[in-house]
């Protein structure tokens, strides 16, 4: 019998594991019938009934002003963050490199207790709502270890390297970034600025905790759905949640193997 | 005299070492100089002081009768050619080339008249719209030297260029490099640890130890008369014995008296270089020569020559002959005799640095 036939059973069968829930839960949001048992025809109107949902426009309308704003500021932060740990090497640089890497590793749940923490203290001195603004800057706080590690795999010798060349070739400081650095990264960049917008963009259980009256994120709102039951509804706006993250992470694929070729 | 390049008593330390200890020297405009040296001797540090990408921590630095210790790096007459290529990834061919150029701003028509005459050079013209990892190493590194040679740099810096490249393209770029560097006749900074590229292709040579210049000469005088240890070992590959001189006689352990032409009396060391030593099947008496009495341990044949290690008085003494067929070849195990020019045993005494 050949050796890698159980290997191929196995893959076969995590390859059904994954995606026949995505197939099930794609096509059962074109189903007719409200229960998930019987297939009565094929229909747009759980589609249709979304766009005419304010809430869900809404939502969606919070989720998309999150997730730009966030991935604008820790892409902001994050690279500069990344560029001083490139620049500058000395005992406190390899000390905050360890740090930064922390909100990567701690859970969801914890950090969403941190960030509601955070805000309540604050309020006792500062005018703060739970909303919007306190949504964004929890999104930015864990954002900017994913921007600071992605752009930061990309600030190599050979970059420091490429820096002195342009140097040497008359380039001053400004030049140097505009003409070396930058084009050098931009493929990082660019990943990095569609990873933390799908994160943002998906992020459930932070939001809950610091998102308040009116400022609900799709994500936020789907999930309340389902507390009610699960409806053809939530099939339908899972469904292009999933499409808009697998358009967005195809797009990261792609620069990764654009970047590989040089 | 009218030098492009002037180090007065330069270090540079860095936070764990002293990178270079002392440095003073002098490039003549138009000179060929190189900095040869074992890896860690400094040579790079001192090529990167030049170009303003390490701050020397004393001493200073002249080009062309002016200091240029403050003078930022992008603003400084030089251009490098770096070890590793380093050539932009994302330019073509054609922008990493005038990319010097591009930066000062200089006119469209200035740029193609000068990548025409750096491209008569180094002949590129088939891929100037390639990206550089659709070349060759070989053609990388002169798409490297094209993009500092167009600036037109007072001082040429080059950083071990030919270090990545297999051993007959190294050849053909020693030989490339020493013609564009004799017709623009620019002075050319040339760190190399190759110590045959080195003595090949240039004027003067500076050899250099943990940090320190040894001897500054021409490549001649460099390895026929080195002024101390250092420099008669790292060039060749000669066959040193430690002992005394006394009355123009060498004596050691393992030699009771070979001649010398030095009158000085001393504690020193004798260099003797294989390619000098020839040998026979009788002994050679005369005034002129050395002659010891010695057997065949090895023949290493090396294609076009050959390295017999002979032992005599319990050391052995490695010559080296050429290849040319009518030369009778010893057996090994057999007993032949070894003579040399007095005058070429070459002495280092223990007090010379």
């Amino acid at each position: 019998m050949n050796r890698t036939v159980f290997l191929k059973l196995n893959y076969i069968f995590v390859l059904i594991f994954i995606y026949l829930p995505i197939f099930l839960m794609v096509g059962l949001s074109f189903n007719e019938s409200k229960y998930f048992n019987q297939w009565t025809g094929f229909t747009l109107q759980w589609y249709e009934q979304l766009f005419q949902n304010q809430n869900i426009l809404n939502a969606l309308y919070n989720s998309m002003i999150v997730a730009t704003v966030s991935t604008f500021l820790s892409i902001l932060f994050g690279f500069g963050i990344a560029l001083y740990l490139f620049r500058v090497k000395n005992r406190f640089t390899s000390f905050v490199e360890k740090f930064i890497y922390v909100p990567i590793v701690i859970p969801d749940v914890t950090m969403a207790a941190m960030m509601l923490v955070f805000f309540i203290f604050l309020s006792n001195y500062l005018e703060i709502k739970l909303g919007i603004a306190t949504t964004i800057i929890s999104h930015t706080a864990f954002n900017i270890s994913f921007v600071t590690v992605l752009i930061g795999s990309k600030l190599t010798r050979k970059l420091r390297v490429l820096e002195e060349v342009a140097s040497d070739l008359y380039a001053n400081h400004f030049q140097v970034i505009k003409q070396v650095t930058l084009p050098f990264v931009m493929p990082a960049l660019l990943a990095s600025v569609i990873l933390s917008f799908v994160l943002s963009f998906d992020e459930v259980v932070i939001s809950m905790f610091v998102t308040g009256p009116g400022s609900t994120t799709l994500p936020v709102y789907v999930f309340s759905m389902i507390k009610k039951g699960v409806t053809p509804a939530v099939n339908s706006v899972s469904s292009l949640m999933l499409i808009f993250s697998l358009i967005l992470v195809t797009g990261v694929l792609l620069l990764s193997r654009k970047d590989n070729l040089k | 005299m009218t030098y492009a390049l002037k180090f007065e008593n330069v270090s540079k330390s860095f936070s764990t070492s002293d990178a270079i200890k002392d440095i003073s020297f002098e490039v003549e405009k138009g000179e060929f100089f190189s900095l040869l040296g074992p890896s860690g001797c400094g040579k790079t540090t001192i090529l990167r002081i030049i170009a303003g990408l390490e701050q020397p921590t004393s001493g200073d630095v002249y080009i062309n009768e002016q200091l240029i210790n403050d003078i930022e790096p992008h603003l400084r007459p030089v251009n490098t050619v770096f070890q590793s290529y380093s050539l932009f990834p994302h330019l073509t061919v054609k922008e990493n080339i005038i990319f010097g150029l591009k930066i000062r701003k200089y006119d469209k028509k200035e740029i193609d008249s000068s990548l025409e005459e750096v491209i008569a050079l180094i002949d590129l013209k088939d891929h100037l719209k390639r990206k550089p990892h659709q070349l060759s190493g070989g053609e990388q590194q002169r798409v490297a030297i094209a993009r500092a040679l167009i600036n037109k740099p007072e001082v040429l810096l080059m950083d071990e260029p030919l270090g990545a490249l297999d051993l007959k393209l190294r050849e053909r770029l020693q030989v490339e490099i020493k013609s564009i560097q004799e017709s623009t006749k620019i002075t050319t900074i040339y760190v190399t640890h190759d110590q045959t590229e080195a003595l090949a292709m240039s004027d003067k040579i500076a050899v250099m130890s943990k940090g320190e210049i040894l001897q500054v000469d021409d490549p001649e005088t460099l390895y026929e008369k080195p002024t101390n240890k250092f420099t008669s070992n790292f060039l060749g590959n000669p066959n040193v014995f430690k002992g005394v001189i006394k009355n123009e006689k060498f004596i050691s352990d393992e030699f009771e008296e070979i001649a010398v032409s030095n009158t000085k009396n001393g504690p020193a060391s004798i260099f003797i270089r294989p390619e000098i030593i020839s040998f026979g099947f009788n002994k050679v008496t005369s005034p002129n020569v050395n002659c010891v009495e010695g057997v065949v341990e090895h023949i290493l044949y090396r294609g076009s020559w050959l390295d017999v290690i002979v032992s005599v008085n319990n050391t052995k003494i490695e010559i080296s002959k050429e290849n040319n067929f009518d030369l009778s070849i010893p057996d090994e195990g057999e007993k032949i005799y070894l003579y040399w020019y007095i005058n070429k045993t070459w002495v280092v005494f223990d007090d010379q640095k």
